[in-house]
């Protein structure tokens, strides 16, 4: 028996309610997927400061599971006063996070206050993650929170790594190896986020769950598998080949716009964007090349010795880390569907797995098109009444007798005598045991040649 | 082009130009995972089959029936979510779960659905209707989830089942007086026989009178048989319903629920004690009952089944009515046949339709003016005051819990 339940707010009494699992699953994947986004931040800002990264996403997903637990404990306690705690809490967490690296906790110990707040900028993100960690306090996962972290995070994703790309080496082969493993933990882990969440939001309340359908979550790992797999294989390949394809193009393309659609409206707008161009050109040739960052500014005292400006090391480095993110939440998943708590089965419904007539498959489609031409009567029958199986206003149904099946046709138009008299074939030879003269036979494949083209339109 | 697919190429370019893998990467995620949706979504809901049955077309109010709900999925691959919400027509309940609102502000029976490849789901529902009537069932709207779970297709179906309500009963007096010898009335059982209406032969039994007995059939058969009538089927009745409830112009669609309930679980309690008493009865009424006339009319028999056509046409009935009852009573005054007693059953002042009534009384049929509104008694009072038979009768509590009719006055 189930209750309706609308979008309406829980009583605090609900909210005290044990946590299920169900819930509990999509929060677990959408706190990895925060963090990793979160990650990118702060290894941007430690970038632009010229620093290594200290906050990994291990470390951001502690603090955005740490955010979950504060909010679903002390929020309802709390009440209108949550605000400025949470405040509190996320600025307490910026803190542990900047303080985290050595260097600045020694540059404090100091008193060396300027150097501190110079070393680990990055961190601070952590206050941020205890913030992300506060928007996704409600269960079950809210839906809309997660689809627009996805929407919003890709492209914020692939921004600050456009952005990050501009840096020197070699923060910058560090940052893109970082932001590479960061985005593909982020996109696996948040498009499975949202997508329990929205099969739990449209199956509030009627016994929907996904441990139920162990092969849409199979195919949808191997999807997201399949996918950034493609990704990496082919990003090198394909950032390659763009840019040479598309500049084969653009000259072509600019001069037949230009011959067939010209006038004067789309002459200025070209003259403007030229010279915008030749603008910024100007611009980037007198500012020069990119200064190098000094030896001192490196952690450890020590250059890294990764230059890491091949994409394909890039791709490389990222691609272990994913293929090892990916398979650890395939395995996560497969030990929550088998282990953890019974699934909650809906009294009123019988399942079965019903293969009925399976559908005919193109390789079972293309045998049957390679069938030889019948010889007799019967085997022209049978010929056509395999040829016509998928055509469902045609097709001879289970309960019809041959001439039942041929009267219908002709009812309804759709065949004519030939189709009883070949039907009066096959019963005499089959049930019949009558031997056909050869001249019937004859006529018989005529007949099928003949209503084979007419059923088959049909 | 979807939001999504402009991102990805988005992403590419920028990537590609600009030499930056991570953004070539999401962008070929972006645009693989847009790919998958558009497979998936190209085949949409073509091997999802639905289908809907009710045990049982026909209740009495207060029973319940079950809705059988199967959805098959036929496909090879799995769906994350498939959604049915069946469209329920107002006054439909389902026992097992709430009727909830769709988008388009219809109450429907949400059902969701996981479904891996194959997989036939049967859910069983017990349907029942606050009211009597014809519900509606149907059409069906389905919506089906990608791989991501994100809405792919959806369709309607014009999947609909009926099912009809038919209205409360109560035990109720007869109101008719008890069957004499000869003239128009009857016996309740075979007591007084027609004897124009041959129905066979028995053994004869001591006793028989000997001018029954058969002559040629018993030669034939070389012992003595008995001929066997017909009862004789004079007493007739034809129960005429006023579905307006309230004094005023019959077009005032303003009506009173309750009270026009209450009327028809009397008119049912009527017809279903007088058929009881196996008497012919008939129906008509100013009510709507899905054909085309605005006169609902049931034909006055004693056949078998008489008593479920009867309910289903109350059960059918408007509950505004469709035209004056004077109209009606006009209609009936010159198709009713001579002897019949015509009950008419009302819920207010009689007197806007006694002069009808007086035009049926000449026509020979004798007249029995049924009040049951809440001026009842007074009702009757005036009636009679007219020279005509008149009862009233109250049910002895709401229509929903009343257990019987009771003449008051």
């Amino acid at each position: 028996m189930t209750s309706g339940s609308g979008g309406t707010s829980l009583p605090s009494a609900d909210r005290r309610r044990p946590w299920t699992f169900l819930e509990i699953a999509p929060v677990a994947l959408v706190v990895v997927a925060e963090a990793a986004w979160v990650s990118v931040i702060g290894g941007f800002m430690q970038e632009v400061r010229l620093q290594a990264p200290i906050l990994g996403i291990p470390i951001l997903t502690a603090f955005v599971a740490f955010g979950v637990v504060a909010a679903r404990t002390l929020a309802p306690r709390l009440g209108p006063r949550w605000a400025f705690a949470g405040l509190a809490i996320s600025l307490a967490a910026g803190l542990v996070g900047w303080l985290i690296a050595p260097n600045a906790r020694a540059a404090l110990q100091a008193a060396d206050l300027r150097t501190a707040i110079g070393e680990n900028p990055g961190g601070w993100v952590a206050g941020l993650a205890v913030l992300r960690g506060f928007a996704n306090a409600r269960f079950p996962l809210s839906e809309a929170t997660c689809a627009r972290m996805l929407r919003l995070g890709i492209p914020g994703l692939a921004l600050i790594a456009l952005i990050g790309g501009a840096v020197a080496q070699p923060w910058r082969g560090i940052f893109l190896a970082d932001t590479l493993v960061a985005s593909v933990v982020f996109v696996a882990c948040g498009t499975f986020a949202l997508a329990f969440a929205r099969q739990q939001s449209i199956g509030a309340d009627v016994h929907v769950d996904w441990r139920r359908n162990r092969s849409w979550v199979t195919l949808l790992g191997v999807a997201v598998l399949l996918a950034t797999g493609i990704a990496l294989a082919s990003a090198g390949v394909v950032g390659a080949a763009i840019p040479v394809l598309l500049g084969i193009a653009l000259g072509p393309f600019l001069i037949a716009g230009l011959a067939l659609g010209t006038n004067k409206r789309a002459l200025r707008i070209v003259a403007y964007a030229a010279a915008g161009a030749v603008l910024v050109y100007i611009v980037l040739a007198t500012r020069g090349p990119t200064q190098t960052p000094p030896a001192q500014a490196v952690p450890g005292g020590g250059l890294p010795t990764t230059p890491a400006t091949d994409p394909a090391v890039i791709l490389g480095i990222g691609g272990l880390g994913i293929v090892v993110a990916i398979v650890a939440i395939l395995i996560l998943i497969r030990l929550w569907m088998g282990q953890i708590g019974p699934v909650d089965a809906d009294p009123m419904e019988i399942r079965t797995i019903d293969h009925g007539e399976a559908p005919v498959t193109a390789a079972q489609g293309s045998r049957r098109r390679r069938r030889p031409t019948p010889v007799d009567a019967a085997g022209a029958y049978l010929a056509l009444v395999d040829e016509i199986e998928r055509r469902p206003f045609v097709r001879r149904e289970p309960a019809e007798t041959p001439a039942e099946h041929a009267r219908r046709l002709r009812a309804d138009g759709q065949g004519d005598l030939s189709l009883d008299l070949l039907a009066a074939d096959y019963a005499l030879v089959s049930f019949g045991g009558l031997v056909l003269s050869a001249r019937e036979d004859r006529r018989a494949v005529r007949r099928w040649r003949i209503l084979r083209s007419r059923l088959g339109r049909t | 082009m979807t939001f999504d697919g402009a991102v990805g190429i988005g992403l590419l370019l920028a990537g590609s130009f600009l030499g930056v893998p991570v953004a070539v990467v999401l962008g070929i995620v972006l645009l693989v995972f847009q790919a998958v949706r558009q497979v998936w979504s190209r085949r949409g809901l073509a091997d999802v089959h639905y289908t809907r049955r009710l045990a049982r077309d026909r209740l009495e109010w207060g029973d319940e029936t079950s809705l059988t709900v199967s959805i098959w999925n036929r496909r090879r691959v799995p769906l994350a979510w498939l959604r049915a919400d069946d469209a329920a027509s107002t006054g439909v309940l389902v026992n097992e779960r709430p009727l909830v609102l769709s988008g388009s502000g219809d109450r429907v029976l949400r059902n969701t659905w996981t479904l891996a490849p194959f997989e036939r789901v049967v859910r069983e529902f017990h349907v029942r209707a606050d009211r009597r009537g014809v519900f509606e069932l149907g059409p069906v709207s389905l919506e089906v989830g990608d791989l991501f779970a994100r809405e792919a297709a959806s369709e309607e179906r014009d999947l609909i089942d009926h099912f009809l309500v038919r209205p409360r009963t109560v035990a109720a007096p007869i109101l008719l007086d008890e069957d004499r010898w000869g003239g128009e009335d009857r016996a309740h059982a075979g007591l007084t026989e027609d004897p124009s209406r041959f129905a066979g032969v028995r053994e004869y039994a001591p006793g028989d009178p000997i001018r029954r007995i058969h002559p040629r059939a018993s030669a034939r058969l070389g012992r003595p048989v008995i001929k066997r009538f017909e009862p004789s089927r004079d007493r007739e009745v034809l129960i005429a319903v006023d579905v307006q409830t309230s004094p005023g112009p019959a077009w005032d669609v303003d009506y009173d629920a309750e009270a026009v309930e209450t009327l028809y679980v009397t008119a049912a309690s009527i017809a279903r004690s007088l058929l009881g008493a196996r008497a012919a009865v008939g129906l008509t009424a100013t009510g709507y009952s899905g054909v085309e006339s605005r006169f609902a009319s049931l034909p006055v028999s004693a056949a078998p089944g008489q008593t479920e056509r009867l309910l289903d046409l109350l059960a059918r009935l408007s509950s505004h009515p469709s035209a004056p009852f004077e109209r009606l009573l006009g209609t009936v005054a010159r198709t009713v046949r001579p002897g019949t007693t015509v009950v008419v059953l009302s819920a207010r002042d009689p007197s806007p339709f006694i002069a009808h009534l007086r035009g049926i009384q000449r026509r020979g049929a004798a007249i029995l003016v049924v009040t049951c509104g809440p001026q009842g008694p007074a009702d009757a009072a005036r009636a009679r005051a007219a020279g005509l038979t008149a009862r009233c009768v109250q049910l002895d509590g709401p229509w929903r819990t009343a257990q019987r009719l009771a003449v008051v006055a």
